[in-house]
């Protein structure tokens, strides 16, 4: 029975890898760009989220702090976008990944700057106690995680294949010149791609936040490594695969830590996926690029 | 009096040295079936990257339907009436064939994210119509049946009619057509050459300008016909008066123009 415990862990820190992993490779897919400062935006969000909600409003439904915490990283993501990305459209990649990084850092001092090295201690109530049933118990803090993750991609999956707008974001990533000759503007949709996708990462803060309720600076560069690897891993661009890698990242990290040793838990997970990508380079669910005509 | 729906004044592009497009100049009446032919490496291609906002001009002005738009964004081009077919095909090929068409009407549409989100019912009712806008598109390029396989399974004459078929549903004033019927065969290209007409006849208001090799092809489709050699217009005229042209005869160093 401890072995569905596991199960529901794994996939309860899988679905918040997801989420980020979400966020992550649909900015990649429009703007053809590893977002090195998506787990940093994380970050920040986390102590921004913790300030207002935790010391400035206690108590408030962990709803709400949820939608706080997506308002809060669209509008930073929005912002990276603007000062970061914008301004090397036109340059070559190399640029705006070295400028991702530059912000990767640069958020990461102004946290150190605003709340210090330490590690600071929190907790979301989720108000739901732990659950037990047929001799396993369960948190009540992973299944509002796991419930989450799984709306929270299904509302995603439905704003990206079924509106107006979120055809246009798959237009625009397939081809942005094309786009813009159908009426659609891509700078706007490039904006808008940062500002979902980070409010995809803000989700996880949350969540993330009431599993551990601890925040640190350099928090956000391991949260963005956990992303881009569950992205390889599930196949760059692709949705599903960012949701397979994630969900797949966060059971190997469980299940190293509980029948091995929690020291190995990265390597292992690591490990892991430098072996499937081995056996297929494009990703569990990628497709070999293809070439444009 | 007719309307211009396009007027170019000496437009020019350069790319370093190299005069692509070098001062052309035109007025294209509303409703008309234009030709633009030239000789390989004429400027055809580009005279329609400029014209239709794919391309910025060194120099010149462009008005569509009287509004000045040279220099303007893609976006701004189509949202005044401008729409085109690339040379090579460019479907958004991960897509569907019906989103491929919704695509196209995105600006005509008129949907705002906030009022989806909102779930209003005028949207609701507007994808509606939207989605039955598309439907009678699609089911009048013969593409309906397949209307939810990915665009990059079409066969190579589907993707063609596609590509025309996204350029209608904005609704244009002006469609830009380069070489539609590129790499078809004899019986494809008579097929796509009823279709244009067919096209142009049932929208009165629509202007076709269309660049096209196959000299059979544009004397029978076009009414008037301009034609470009190094960048510059050489010859504009009826297509009797362009196979009786000396002009364009030389252009084409001997080239075939009797069809």
């Amino acid at each position: 029975m401890l072995i569905l415990e596991q199960w529901i862990n794994g996939l309860a820190l899988g679905g918040v890898y997801a989420l980020i992993a979400l966020g992550f490779t649909l900015i990649f897919g429009v703007l053809k760009l590893f977002h090195m400062a998506h787990g940093d935006v994380f970050m920040f969000t986390g102590y921004i989220v913790v300030s207002i909600v935790v010391f400035a409003f206690g108590g408030l439904p962990f709803f709400v702090v949820l939608l706080i915490a997506m308002a809060v990283a669209s509008l930073l993501g929005m912002a990276v976008e603007r000062v970061a990305f914008r301004p090397y459209r036109q340059s070559d990649e190399i640029i705006p990944l070295i400028s991702g990084i530059g912000m990767s850092l640069i958020l990461q001092n102004l946290a150190l700057l605003i709340w210090g090295p330490g590690q600071i201690n929190y907790s979301f109530n989720v108000g739901i106690g732990n659950v037990s049933f047929g001799g396993i118990q369960i948190t009540g803090i992973r299944l509002v995680i796991l419930a989450a993750s799984i709306v929270i991609v299904l509302i995603f999956n439905y704003w990206l294949y079924r509106t107006r707008t979120g055809r246009a974001v798959r237009a625009t990533a397939a081809d942005p010149q094309t786009a813009s000759m159908m009426g659609i503007r891509p700078e706007l949709i490039i904006l808008l791609t940062f500002g979902v996708g980070s409010a995809l990462a803000g989700a996880a803060t949350a969540l993330v936040g009431a599993l551990y309720g601890a925040i640190y600076p350099a928090l956000g560069f391991s949260m963005g490594l956990k992303a881009f690897a569950a992205s390889i891993l599930g196949g760059l661009g692709n949705m599903t695969g960012a949701v397979v890698g994630g969900l797949l990242l966060g059971v190997l990290e469980v299940f190293t830590a509980s029948y091995i040793n929690v020291a190995y838990q990265d390597a292992i997970a690591m490990g892991i996926m430098i072996l499937v990508l081995l056996i297929r380079p494009n990703g569990l669910l990628g497709k070999a690029v293809e070439d444009k005509l | 009096m007719t309307k211009i729906v396009l007027a170019a004044r000496e437009v020019r592009k350069h790319y370093g040295g190299v005069r692509a497009v070098d001062g052309f100049s035109c007025e294209l009446q509303e409703g008309r079936l234009i030709g633009l032919i030239g000789p390989n490496g004429a400027g055809k291609s580009t005279l329609f990257n400029l014209l239709s906002g794919a391309v910025k001009p060194t120099s010149g002005s462009i008005e569509l339907a009287g509004e000045p738009v040279a220099g303007m964004r893609p976006d701004q081009f189509s949202r005044r009436g401008a729409a085109r077919t690339f040379q090579n095909i460019r479907l958004f090929k991960r897509l569907t064939i019906l989103e491929n068409v919704l695509a196209g009407f995105h600006q005509s549409s008129d949907l705002s994210l906030l009022r989806g989100v909102l779930g209003l019912s005028s949207y609701q009712r507007g994808s509606a119509d939207v989605l039955e806008r598309a439907g009678a598109l699609l089911e009048a390029f013969g593409l309906y049946a397949k209307r939810n396989e990915l665009a990059v399974h079409l066969s190579y004459g589907d993707q063609r009619r596609l590509e025309i078929a996204r350029a209608m549903a904005s609704q244009p004033r002006l469609l830009f057509l380069d070489e539609p019927a590129a790499g078809m065969n004899a019986y494809e290209g008579q097929q796509l050459v009823e279709l244009i007409r067919r096209l142009w006849e049932e929208n009165t208001q629509l202007t076709v300008f269309l660049i096209e090799h196959d000299m059979d092809v544009v004397m029978k489709l076009s009414q008037e016909i301009f034609v470009l050699d190094s960048g510059r217009l050489i010859f504009h005229g009826t297509p009797e008066e362009v196979r009786g042209s000396d002009v364009v005869r030389e252009a084409y160093l001997g080239g075939d123009l009797d069809a």
